[in-house]
């Protein structure tokens, strides 16, 4: 008896330990992204006061109003721009990727598992080390600084899209056979069956993926940094990036967290919503 | 079975099914093709020439570019970079996120708010979280420093000074990308059956010891995943030092001081963009593609190894 209570009692100290070490890293996690939020309500004077002021005497939000109306900045066009291309990216994905997912899960065409194999062969391969034959076939292509450059890639499966086909098709996969035929006794062609009848299987995978795709688009910087350079075009990691060309803005380091904190709200505001769908995707990406 | 006799042989039900499998892979395929697989070969056709952006007519100069590669000190100094930080990436990521896991692996108050916390930051856009890095490692006001003073430490120079450089974006990496192995390491473990652990405490098998001989073998599958992609994407490694360094010197290159950020995506980029030698630019994709190309056969070789599937 005494036994069984002394060893609880060892349990719950170190549950607390560990508890408290968890607590701990957490606040360091979390550290960055207040020391942000609160920077960017201070002026050019007090983020130079130490120690740091957590909750600032003089709150003000004219750095915010700065980087939309100054005639240098203007993020209500960047996160206009951004928009865009995340909606591009993700109703492409949905029409190419899923038809390709289908595609590879349930019919049956020569040289299928050969074709499987270069798509996913596709993920080993960034854009980092094919920035510069990328470049030139932008080129080629007149899509330098244009939208489509930023969004046909991704859509058609490239530039990492293929793992939404990859991740759909495990979707499809798992769905009855019965579905398949009972809609081709019902009369169905393999379109129709397609749209009317399996699509509707996988609305779960669609609003996890619609996520990821979000995610992947709004944060993306190395593809739009070399196809796009005129600042009418510029999605917000750009406009956040502008600051690197002028040295003085770089000490104005209000005004960049301000930056920074536009550019991180609405991923931050999706994540804390759909918070399930990140991890699910990871967790079926790592171990199927 | 050509294709052709596998067609002329079908069905017409059968037949029909092809050709929608062809239309609905089709688009998918072409865009495979033309934005990754002739990029591919492109580039390795960029590297044999002397190409400038504005030039005109790019010289052929055979393996020029690679004889360039290896008797440039700036790109031995930006592999070497690069090595370290994929070494500091493995050494100190991969433990704490397991460990994290570990600690994760019970119920407590708030833990999922907890979790969420943890990951956070992999969520976030690399280009903002590098920008509030600047002013975290800033020397005199940083909040990095600031903490570490309350230890007795004096102001490290994070981002002005050589020898800091790599530890900094270490630092700065782990923070954003602990989350991430974390949640694949908890779903690892979640997977291994609480049998064996009830077997070992009937043995009376130390909770050291039964993380050694369980856990550890039949997680091995999860680790082998997470190591290798970490090691993929950490080879890749470009916003990070180019947002924390640029402009901290003279030069904007974002290769930080004497070069002691710069890396090999960061060294392409500023060759290509910056400096116009596309063809030498090319020449390192190549040398990078060859990298992600060992891992990934690595990867294939000891998933039928070393790896234990029987959890």
């Amino acid at each position: 008896m005494t036994h069984n209570i002394m060893n609880i009692k060892k349990i719950k100290i170190s549950s607390v330990i560990i508890y408290l070490i968890l607590i701990a890293g957490a606040l360091f996690m979390i550290m960055p992204f207040l020391w942000m939020i609160s920077s960017s309500f201070k002026d050019v004077e007090s983020i130079f006061i130490f120690p740091p002021q957590w909750i600032p005497d003089n709150i003000i939000l004219s750095n915010y109003t700065e980087l939309f109306t100054s005639s240098y900045y203007n993020f209500g066009l960047y996160y206009f721009n951004t928009m865009i291309v995340v909606l591009f990216r993700v109703t492409g994905m949905f029409i190419f990727c899923s038809m390709a997912a289908y595609g590879f899960a349930r019919l049956d065409f020569p040289f299928k598992n050969l074709l499987f194999m270069v798509v996913l062969a596709t993920l080993m391969l960034p854009i980092q080390v094919l920035m510069v034959p990328l470049y030139f076939e932008m080129r080629f292509f007149g899509w330098i600084n244009t939208f489509k450059a930023l969004f046909i890639p991704h859509s058609l499966g490239a530039f990492g899209g293929a793992f939404s086909i990859f991740l759909l098709r495990q979707y499809f996969m798992a769905l009855p056979k019965d579905l398949e035929n009972a809609a081709e006794i019902d009369g169905c062609s393999i379109p129709r069956t397609f749209f009317s009848v399996m699509l509707p299987q996988v609305r779960t995978a669609y609003a996890a993926l619609a996520i990821f795709t979000f995610q992947g688009a709004w944060n993306d910087f190395v593809w739009p940094l070399i196809v796009i350079n005129s600042p009418k075009k510029y999605v917000i990691s750009l406009g956040i990036s502008l600051f690197l060309s002028d040295r003085a803005a770089l000490t104005n380091w209000p005004l960049l967290m301000a930056s920074s904190v536009l550019g991180l709200i609405p991923i931050l505001v999706v994540f804390l919503f759909f918070q399930k769908y990140f991890m699910q995707n990871l967790v079926m990406s790592g171990l199927k | 079975m050509g294709i052709r006799t596998r067609l002329i042989m079908a069905s017409p039900r059968k037949r029909t099914e092809m050709m929608w499998g062809f239309i609905f892979v089709g688009p998918v395929i072409l865009g495979i093709l033309i934005f990754m697989g002739f990029p591919t070969l492109y580039g390795f056709f960029i590297s044999t020439f002397k190409w400038t952006f504005i030039g005109k007519n790019p010289d052929f100069i055979g393996l020029g570019n690679y004889v360039r590669l290896v008797n440039d000190p700036d790109f031995l100094q930006a592999v070497k970079n690069t090595f370290v930080y994929v070494a500091g990436i493995l050494v100190f990521s991969i433990p704490l996120s397991l460990l994290l896991a570990i600690m994760f692996n019970r119920k407590m108050p708030f833990g999922e708010l907890l979790k969420i916390i943890y990951y956070l930051p992999v969520i976030t856009m690399m280009v903002a979280v590098s920008m509030v890095w600047r002013w975290v490692l800033s020397t005199e006001y940083g909040i990095l420093n600031y903490f570490l003073g309350f230890f007795g430490a004096e102001n490290v120079p994070w981002l002005n000074d050589p020898r800091w450089a790599m530890p900094a974006l270490i630092i700065m990496s782990v923070w954003k990308g602990v989350g991430f192995n974390m949640v694949l390491f908890i779903a690892g473990l979640k997977n291994i059956s609480s049998m064996y652990y009830e077997a070992a405490d009937i043995d009376g098998a130390s909770p050291f010891r039964q993380f050694i001989s369980i856990t550890l073998p039949l997680l091995s599958p999860t680790t082998l995943f997470i190591a290798l992609t970490t090691m993929m994407n950490s080879f890749q490694i470009f916003a990070q030092a180019k947002i924390l360094f640029s402009g901290a010197t003279e030069e904007s290159s974002g290769a930080g001081p004497d070069n002691a950020a710069n890396t090999i995506v960061l060294y392409l980029y500023n060759n290509a963009f910056k400096w116009g030698s596309a063809g030498y630019a090319a020449a390192q994709g190549v040398f990078l593609f060859i990298i992600l190309i060992m891992i990934t056969s690595i990867q294939m070789k000891l998933q039928k190894r070393w790896v234990h599937y029987d959890a």
